[in-house]
């Protein structure tokens, strides 16, 4: 394809789509991301069908990712001619039918099914989108083309500012002009270390050896994060355009896309966004005609949390086991197959093209100073609105969680948020006003990580947070180091004895004793944080951590408290091991 | 209907693993491995010993590289799983709302334990750690690549009695 044919593509994309936004008859919009399908998004849509064949009525059917709005699951929108575009939430294929009639034939828009409209004033008992709590603080970049273009569509991301980045990057602009743009930009990594990925891609870039390549860590893995995914299922253009441009600035033919098995369908729409870049030119040699040629392999996982690490991942495209290794070197020198090679997040890819677009000046002028942008998060939890919400870095977490995130579920009371995921940690109520960019929550013991925040009510058990995170650690630990393999494990039985109410007070110390040295000393990011929710439940509930193990009390009524029935083992002895550790712990001290 | 077959170490087996091999033609045989696996565990519910072979020496693999991927990776099994797969989630939020019950539910009426198969070969139990995408369905169980949640413990038991007529999916 020649720059001419590319920008006559990109005029026809953009003439279709004015009828898309200006529809001569209804348009329907069903949200078709896992979050939707799991809520039967398909039957919505085979009624949707049906009924407007037994309706008679003529209308476009899109199929589109949803908005982040999965708590409304499934989602349908509803465009007549002439009325602004509606949200409705719990479209099943029985509600289906009875909103189709309504609204298309009786001209009934049902605010009672409605969320939302996208007008600027309440349009006939429906209040405008721009007004809700959820969307009020948001700050849509990477979620701009959710719920409106149809993710299988290269036609559709087109006609939507769609890889016109990498059409500068490539005609106006040379590698290390691109580079610098990121670089001024600040783009730190979204997941979750916050490394500048400026700074990655120019050290690769400037190493001696020849080829690179470029991962993209889609291996996200933790339970209860899913913006990888989403950004996947919802716009996988936009972390495809991010790869490329990241090929060009480094010097690389070949990047890959590594993506956990339990992401069937964000692996399916990424393999198809691949193929249909192949197809217009815009992957594949001498791409625009300018030389510069870019192939793309998606890869998939098998499961193991823990190849998910940055080195870990590229072992795991090797076809070896997922393990982590000791650095340096760093991957920039030595990666892929012994290559310099960058290994970036989906969501940080995915802000590279809105970066090249609109200038490294724009990107600093959102969010913070140290962090720059906006960060997506996935709520869940006992919160209101479960799903996905954009706000710029340096937002406040009651923000976040209170106004984004809806409050808590039934008029329960909030109690805790596990921030930053399993490797996160708990922040207590009176900490709400801390701020969610790289580097405030830690002042606290937690992190912001990749931004999957879990939402706990005042029936949640604290030492069970702690103790699910350890035994999620434990499980994915991959044993390669001893203070992680060893040290969770060991941990792991101590919570089993305080969850049965054979916990002795100098647990507590043992407890956080044992925390830091796996911190101090694990070769990895899982065994290095895999203490940190147990460090923060003790510094932020300690008096429930003492409930248990003194009181023999579970203050939330949530642990077992009593020997576990048919257990095997014996009561709580202890070993001559266990003595010596108690001594050295009373003669030492909490560190 | 099943699309699965047992693998008996005959011909047509070791044919069908060929196949599967032909369509990594001209690619880097470590980068195929763990999609190839998939392929063959997708056609046997687990990776033959006889299949690892096949690859063994087709690719030039060492056994010992193909059995550290079948048993570091959780997808790989080593004996074939149930005709109907389980997973009770536990990821961070069914946790918290109500995905143990489910479990010990689960367990208790199959009379198996996490990890285990049934002795008819009917049902394999999994507990999820990771994540389906769906917390806004907590508790949930996924049972044949299909999300059911929010479900209570007599919920799932009627499940697992009547388990709906499903296509077999495309997921390893």
């Amino acid at each position: 394809m020649t720059p001419g044919q590319w920008r006559e593509y990109q005029r026809q994309a953009k003439e279709r789509w004015r009828s898309v936004l200006e529809p001569k008859e209804p348009v329907i919009w069903v949200s078709t991301d896992s979050g939707a399908l799991a809520s039967g998004a398909a039957r919505t849509l085979d009624a949707i069908e049906s009924t407007l064949r037994r309706l008679g009525v003529s209308a476009t059917v899109r199929k589109t990712a949803a908005f982040g709005t999965t708590w409304l699951e499934p989602v349908v929108d509803i465009q007549k001619p002439g009325a602004p575009r509606i949200t409705y939430g719990g479209v099943t294929a029985d509600v289906a039918p009875e909103l189709l009639e309504s609204w298309l034939v009786r001209d009934d828009p049902r605010p009672d099914l409605a969320f939302a409209s996208f007008s600027d004033e309440p349009y006939r008992g429906i209040a405008p989108l721009k007004d809700t709590d959820w969307w009020r603080l948001q700050r849509r970049v990477l979620l701009g083309r959710c719920g409106w273009i149809d993710p299988d569509s290269i036609e559709d991301y087109v006609a939507n500012d769609g890889y016109a980045a990498l059409a500068r990057c490539l005609l106006e602009m040379t590698p290390e002009q691109v580079v610098e743009e990121v670089k001024e930009a600040n783009v730190r990594g979204r997941g979750g270390a916050g490394f500048p990925a400026g700074i990655k891609w120019e050290s690769a870039a400037s190493a001696a050896n020849n080829p690179k390549f470029i991962i993209v860590n889609a291996h996200e893995g933790e339970p209860n994060v899913f913006k990888d995914r989403r950004l996947l299922e919802g716009d996988p253009h936009q972390l495809l355009e991010g790869l490329i441009i990241a090929g060009y600035a480094v010097g690389s033919p070949r990047g890959y896309v590594y993506i956990g098995s339990e992401y069937p369908l964000a692996f399916e729409r990424t393999v198809r966004a691949v193929r249909q870049a192949e197809e217009l030119g815009l992957l594949g040699e001498n791409i625009l005609g300018t030389g510069f040629g870019f192939e793309v392999r998606v890869v998939p996982g098998a499961g193991a949390y823990i190849s998910g690490e940055a080195s870990a991942a590229i072992y795991g495209i090797q076809g070896e086991r997922g393990m982590p290794r000791t650095k340096p070197p760093r991957s920039a020198e030595a990666g892929l197959w012994g290559m310099p090679t960058v290994v970036n997040n989906v969501e940080t890819l995915s802000n590279m093209p809105h970066v090249i677009n609109n200038g490294a000046k724009w990107f600093t002028s959102l969010g913070t100073e140290k962090s720059p942008g906006t960060k997506v998060f996935s709520l869940a939890g006992d919160i209101k609105y479960v799903g996905m919400a954009e706000l710029e870095m340096g937002c406040t977490m009651r923000d976040l969680l209170f106004v984004a995130g809806g409050g808590m579920r039934d008029g329960s009371r909030f109690r805790a948020v596990l921030a930053g995921g399993i490797s996160g940690g708990l922040i207590p109520e009176d900490k709400l006003e801390l701020t969610n960019e790289f580097g405030t929550l830690e002042a606290e013991g937690s992190m912001m990580g990749s931004g999957g925040y879990e939402i706990y009510d005042e029936g949640t058990c604290m030492v069970d947070v702690a103790y699910y995170c350890t035994r999620f650690n434990r499980d994915e630990s991959c044993g390669k180091c001893v203070p992680c393999r060893i040290g969770t494990s060991s941990q792991l039985e101590m919570f089993e004895r305080i969850r049965h109410g054979q916990g002795r007070e100098s647990d507590i110390a043992r407890l956080a004793r044992s925390s830091e040295d796996i911190i101090a000393y694990s070769l990895c990011g899982l065994g290095q944080a895999a203490p940190v929710p147990i460090l923060s439940m003790i510094r932020h509930f300690e008096d429930e951590l003492i409930a248990h193990v003194r009181d023999k009390r579970c203050p939330a009524g949530v642990c077992p408290m009593r020997p576990e029935e048919g257990s095997r083992q014996a009561p709580f002895t202890m070993t001559a091991l266990e003595r010596a550790a108690e001594e050295r712990a009373e003669t030492v001290g909490t560190r | 209907m099943s699309l699965t077959d047992t693998w008996t170490g005959s011909e047509a087996d070791a044919a069908r693993v060929s196949a599967v091999l032909d369509g990594f033609e001209g690619a880097d045989p470590m980068e195929s491995l763990v999609p190839a696996l998939h392929r063959i565990q997708e056609h046997y519910r687990y990776v033959p010993e006889g299949a690892a072979r096949i690859i063994s020496d087709r690719w030039h693999i060492p056994m010992t590289d193909i059995f550290a991927v079948v048993t570091f990776y959780s997808d790989f099994r080593t004996e074939p799983a149930g005709r109907n797969m389980l997973w009770v989630c536990e990821g961070a939020a069914c946790y918290f709302m109500g995905g143990p019950e489910l479990g010990r539910a689960a367990r208790e009426h199959l009379e198996i334990g996490y990890g285990e198969t049934t002795p008819d070969g009917e049902w394999t139990l999994k507990r999820a750690d990771f994540c389906f995408g769906a917390c806004h369905l907590a508790p949930l169980v996924e049972l044949n690549h299909e999300i059911h949640g929010p479900l209570t413990e007599d919920e799932l038991r009627s499940l697992v009695d009547n388990p709906p007529q499903h296509q077999e999916g495309s997921e390893g």
